[in-house]
């Protein structure tokens, strides 16, 4: 027998041990062990351990806890806060939520009432975003007054036939129309430019 | 009815294997306390998986019970065991224990009629490393068939019967104790070492 027969026949000894190896294996390490000290002190100390585990036993279970594990297999866990419970709870307040949500903030015609839930705010926030829309009404009447009051004038400028400043002041002077209706039923005539 | 009769096959099946479950976690190191905690936890998965799968029936092959149990109680013992593991423990403690350091193998005919013989034992069997221990404990202290520790431990058959070989060799060193084996020649490893030396 060489020394690697021994490495092998050490690997082998459990095994060999417990009969577990084919016939000629167990023959061949039988007598390798028979023959080789250093193999025969691990054979020898393999059997005792197993020997040793065999007989060793433990204190055992005491009544109550014998008691205490009967009730605590009959019972199940309380997993009140369990990580499943948790997660399940979750998911069925918040995909609602987010349902209701998403349907909101696409279609919001359907959820009118929604605005009244918004803070109260003058409506200075929408110049933010649309700057003219600020005073724009009055900006518009005002001008188009002032167009529409002064067109005759605006339109001698730009064409034949307009007003001239002074034809604009008589015609447009508050009071002055009625001054020259009045003067007109006198003199039956045409307005003197 | 299926309920009660669920509810009594369970009744039943723990108390046949509450004492097994009770060596398994006490010969893997574990301290006597948390073996009591480690217990009840144990059954109470094991109770939630037993209403979850047989509830409704019942009716389940005894070793299909048996073995989810043991699985159930390997991965508590394993996470419990990472949890007290001191493997990042700095330093070593250098004071004498007679009861670490006697060499049980010697002396086991003397020290075995000792009050605490399974606590000495357990101590020595707390040095291996966790792979090596669980083959130990469930084949060789709660005399597990082969197969049923190999589909236990989730290993190949091939794996098993090394980690339980080489489990007994480092179980025989731990128990020969410190002393034993610092005054032995050290021995040849690995196939290299023996190939170098051999003539």
């Amino acid at each position: 027998m060489t020394l690697s027969s021994c490495f092998f026949s050490q690997s082998l000894i459990s095994d060999y041990i417990e009969a577990l190896l084919p016939a000629g294996r167990h023959d061949e390490i039988k007598s390798h062990i028979d023959s080789c000290a250093s193999c025969k002190i691990i054979e020898k100390e393999v059997r005792q351990v197993r020997e040793i585990l065999a007989m060793v036993s433990s204190p055992g279970v005491s009544h109550e806890l014998s008691l205490r594990v009967a009730e605590a297999s009959l019972s199940g866990r309380k997993t009140w806060l369990s990580r499943a419970k948790i997660s399940r709870a979750t998911l069925t307040i918040s995909v609602p939520i987010l349902l209701f949500l998403g349907l909101a903030v696409t279609f919001p015609a359907y959820f009118p009432w929604i605005s009244r839930f918004q803070p109260n705010r003058d409506e200075s926030h929408f110049v933010r975003y649309f700057p003219m829309l600020e005073g724009a009404s009055e900006l518009i009447n005002e001008q188009s007054t002032w167009l529409n009051a002064r067109e005759p004038y605006m339109r001698s400028l730009w064409e034949e036939g307009g007003l001239s400043p002074e034809e604009f002041e008589k015609t447009f002077t508050p009071g002055r129309a009625k001054h020259d209706a009045a003067a007109g039923a006198d003199s039956t005539g045409d307005v003197d430019p | 009815m299926a309920a009660r009769r669920s509810s009594s096959d369970l009744r039943e099946f723990v108390k046949e294997n509450e004492r097994k479950i009770y060596d398994f976690c006490f010969f893997m190191g574990l301290p006597p306390k948390d073996c009591d905690e480690l217990l009840i936890d144990i059954f109470r998965d094991f109770g939630d998986t037993h209403k979850k799968y047989w509830g409704t029936d019942g009716h389940a092959e005894p070793f299909e019970k048996q073995l989810v149990l043991y699985q159930l109680a390997r991965s508590h013992i394993e996470q419990q065991g990472m949890m007290n593991s001191n493997d990042n423990n700095l330093g070593r403690d250098t004071r004498y224990y007679p009861k670490i350091e006697a060499d049980l193998l010697a002396e086991w005919n003397k020290l075995k009629g000792e009050r605490d013989w399974a606590s000495t034992v357990v101590d020595r069997l707390r040095l291996l490393e966790l792979d090596f221990r669980f083959p130990i404990v469930l084949r060789d202290i709660l005399h597990f068939e082969d197969e049923e520790t190999a589909q236990i431990l989730g290993l190949r058959w091939g794996v098993y019967r090394q980690r339980l070989h080489r489990g007994r060799r480092e179980c025989a060193e731990k128990f020969h104790g410190p002393r034993a084996v610092a005054s032995e020649p050290r021995k040849k490893e690995t196939l290299s070492e023996v190939r170098r030396d051999a003539p």
